[in-house]
């Protein structure tokens, strides 16, 4: 039978969702609801019932191979990305295997909390992965997303593992928690996997934030390269700061 | 008279572009051209278009010279001797530069200049240095930005040199192309001219296998992007301007069957006459030092056919949009191998550096064409997704071997992900792409058409004041009528 799957989104060209020239597909649908989420729009998971009045669209891994058969000259490779896109397990199973098999670089862009057994299995077909890894303690990750962060950790472990990190990145959310502590628990456990994992700090922006959920400041620079200097100092090799 | 009094009194005139103006008005006084009435009817329409070549051709449009030849041998008219260091040669280079002509006055080729420069290399740190005020010294002398220079395709340290100085200087001249082959360009050099080209829009990629194969061997990239043999150059470009050829009727069928052969073949005739005129009747082939030293020969000599204005043209006649519909696009292919059969047919005593061709030229317009895409482009405003983009003109890039180019400015976070255009670049030629230009969307430097422009001298310009390098005024030409600021900016889209 054949899988659809809900497409919220394709951006043919990027150049900030991995290495070299990718296109990226956005799958709808999201576990967390994270009060900084920047494209809420994403979140709602969806069924047939509510495909209508909305840009999401339902695709076949066939249609989405036509539509990266003209771009395929021109990207080193592709990026799955949300919502989550792992909330669409078995239509994300069977568009890494076919992507795979026609020969792209695969990149899934996640928060991570997919159950092990699946997780383990998805990155057969994966080359890397970019992993969200929000907050490190658990309480405060539930306060944020409203989920725990334990089936993460233990993802970012695994594939650590079989060195299939391509980056774990860290939104900085001045005054919601404590972001030195929290940066600096996160740099120590990536450091303890591998100091050379690239540990990406963005700087937290309010664009696209539902107001009514969290309203705050962009951390300063200053703010930003102390941070930067805090992982270096716990070891890990590869920060950056954007 | 009052003209004459004008150039003399402009306020936004240097000295030179004064001298420069007054001399094109002098030469167009004169009438010594053959030309028929038809032909002189389709002038007189703008359909054929000769660019303000002016009246009376006395120099070739384009000269290539063979600056190896003049490193090796120096020049007895110049009463130079060859380099003997790195000084020395960039010296004599700017002296030489000095007293080749073209259209412009200025120098449209200056050389590979990296492969010139390196085997004088001896010290990297210092002769960095002298490259850098070599560099500033064109930038600042040579006030024209269809002036060009080549580097590569082999990675040199002389090439290393030139990129940083481009990218210290910020200058819109020279224009640079680096003749790209994946096979031979080192990926270091591509990254350098990449990252170069999202500092200040140069150098813009030639496909070197493409050329190199249809000019068996060698070839230069002078003026916008104009393949042309070296030691030799271009008598004439004349263009047609479909759009208005188009407009004469509603039927395609007309336009394809009877127009269109019927403009190509006045175009031939005037540039026939054109090129009659500058080779038999003036002294420039028979006096110039560049001629009796060799440094160009007659026989490396063609002419370029151009042509403007494709897809309004097939916007006219076909149901689909030029760039959007495939049906459209098979129409475009249709005019352009029309053109492209006609011109090929016919031969110039005089051309024969092809075989007595002409070369077709994806001509970039001039400032005032209005509502006028350049060559076969996609008009601005109208542009699809860059995969599509790229695949359509590669259908089109194979049939202009003296030049055809389109340009794409990049989202700025292409600066901190170099592969990424390496990705486009590699995958456009791969593809049939014969040259690509890349810029920064928030470059100071921009690349207008097939030439450089900083937007704070158009904005200078604006205000009234004089600026040095005469190509602002056509940049601030097409920044107003052809919309040249409002291209689709690329990635993350």
């Amino acid at each position: 039978m054949i899988k659809y799957g809900y497409i919220r989104k394709i951006i043919y060209f990027s150049a900030i969702d991995g290495p070299g020239n990718r296109t990226v597909i956005f799958l709808q649908g999201c576990n967390f609801n994270c009060l900084s989420c920047h494209n809420p729009e994403t979140i709602p998971i969806f069924n047939n019932l509510n495909m209508e009045n909305t840009e999401v669209q339902l695709m076949s891994v066939y249609d989405i191979l036509k539509v990266l058969d003209k771009n395929k000259s021109f990207i080193r490779g592709v990026t799955i990305s949300g919502g989550e896109c792992t909330v669409q397990f078995e239509f994300l199973l069977d568009l890494v295997m076919n992507l795979k098999k026609h020969g792209y670089e695969v990149y899934l862009d996640t928060n991570g909390s997919l159950e092990i057994s699946k997780f383990q299995q998805m990155l057969h077909f994966v080359d890397k992965i970019i992993f969200d890894l929000k907050v490190f303690e658990e309480k405060e990750h539930i306060k944020l997303t409203g989920a725990s962060n334990r089936k993460v950790k233990r993802n970012i472990k695994i594939a650590a593992v079989s060195h299939q990190i391509y980056e774990i990145r860290t939104v900085v959310i001045p005054k919601f928690i404590d972001n030195y502590k929290n940066v600096d628990k996160i740099s120590k456990f990536i450091a303890s996997l591998d100091k050379n994992i690239q540990y990406k700090l963005t700087t937290y922006r309010q664009q696209g934030v539902r107001e009514n959920l969290l309203k705050t400041n962009s951390p300063s620079k200053k703010q930003m390269s102390n941070l930067k200097e805090i992982c270096n100092n716990n070891g890990l090799l590869n920060v950056i700061v954007n | 008279m009052s003209e004459l009094l004008d150039i003399i009194k402009d306020k936004s005139l240097t000295y030179e572009q004064r001298v420069l103006t007054l001399a094109r008005y002098a030469e167009d006084q004169l009438n010594v051209l053959a030309i028929d009435a038809e032909t002189q009817n389709l002038r007189d329409e703008g359909i054929i278009c000769d660019l303000y070549e002016g009246h009376a051709p006395y120099r070739p449009r384009y000269i290539v010279p063979d600056y190896d030849k003049f490193v090796k041998n120096g020049s007895k008219f110049l009463e130079l001797e060859p380099p003997e260091n790195l000084y020395d040669l960039l010296n004599k280079l700017i002296i030489l530069y000095r007293h080749v002509p073209s259209i412009s006055s200025f120098p449209v080729y200056i050389g590979n200049i990296d492969y010139l420069i390196d085997p004088f290399i001896t010290n990297e740190e210092d002769d960095y240095k002298f490259i850098k005020y070599f560099m500033q010294n064109i930038d600042r002398t040579i006030t024209d930005s269809f002036c060009h220079a080549n580097i590569g395709p082999k990675e040199t340290v002389a090439g290393k040199l030139i990129l940083r100085a481009q990218r210290e200087l910020n200058t819109s001249i020279p224009n640079i192309t680096i003749k790209y082959d994946e096979d031979v360009t080192s990926k270091e050099l591509l990254y350098d001219s990449l990252k170069t080209t999202m500092v200040t829009a140069k150098p813009s990629f030639a496909n070197d296998k493409m050329f190199r194969k249809e000019f068996n061997g060698d070839y230069a990239i002078a003026s916008c992007y104009n393949g042309l043999k070296i030691g030799g150059g271009n008598y004439t470009l004349v263009r047609i301007v479909l759009k208005k050829l188009a407009e004469k009727t509603e039927n395609y069928n007309e336009f394809i069957n009877e127009l269109l052969p019927n403009a190509v073949n006045n175009t031939i005739k005037y540039m026939d006459e054109r090129i009659r005129f500058l080779v038999e009747e003036t002294s420039f082939f028979k006096s110039s030092f560049l001629v009796n030293e060799g440094l160009i020969d007659i026989s490396n000599f063609t002419a370029m056919f151009g042509m403007v204005g494709l897809a309004e043209t097939v916007n006219r006649f076909s149901k689909g949009r030029f760039g959007i519909d495939k049906e459209a696009d098979d129409m475009g292919v249709e005019i352009i191998e029309k053109i492209y059969k006609m011109v090929n047919e016919h031969k110039n005593e005089y051309c024969k550096a092809f075989d007595g061709k002409f070369l077709l030229h994806a001509q970039v317009g001039i400032d005032d064409d209005k509502g006028v895409s350049p060559g076969c482009r996609i008009p601005i405003g109208e542009e699809p997704d860059m995969a599509s983009h790229l695949n359509q003109i590669a259908r089109f890039h194979k049939y202009f071997p003296s030049g055809i180019g389109d340009i794409f400015p990049f989202e700025e976070t292409y600066k901190n992900n170099i592969e990424a255009l390496a990705n486009v670049v590699n995958g456009a030629i791969d593809t049939g792409v014969r040259y690509l230009s890349i810029y920064s969307s928030n470059s100071d430097v921009i690349r207008i058409s097939g030439y450089l422009v900083k937007k704070s001298e158009i904005e200078k310009l604006r205000n009234g004041d004089p600026v040095l390098r005469d190509t602002v005024v056509l940049g601030r030409g097409a920044v107003d009528n052809q919309k040249v600021l409002e291209r689709k900016v690329r990635g993350n889209v």
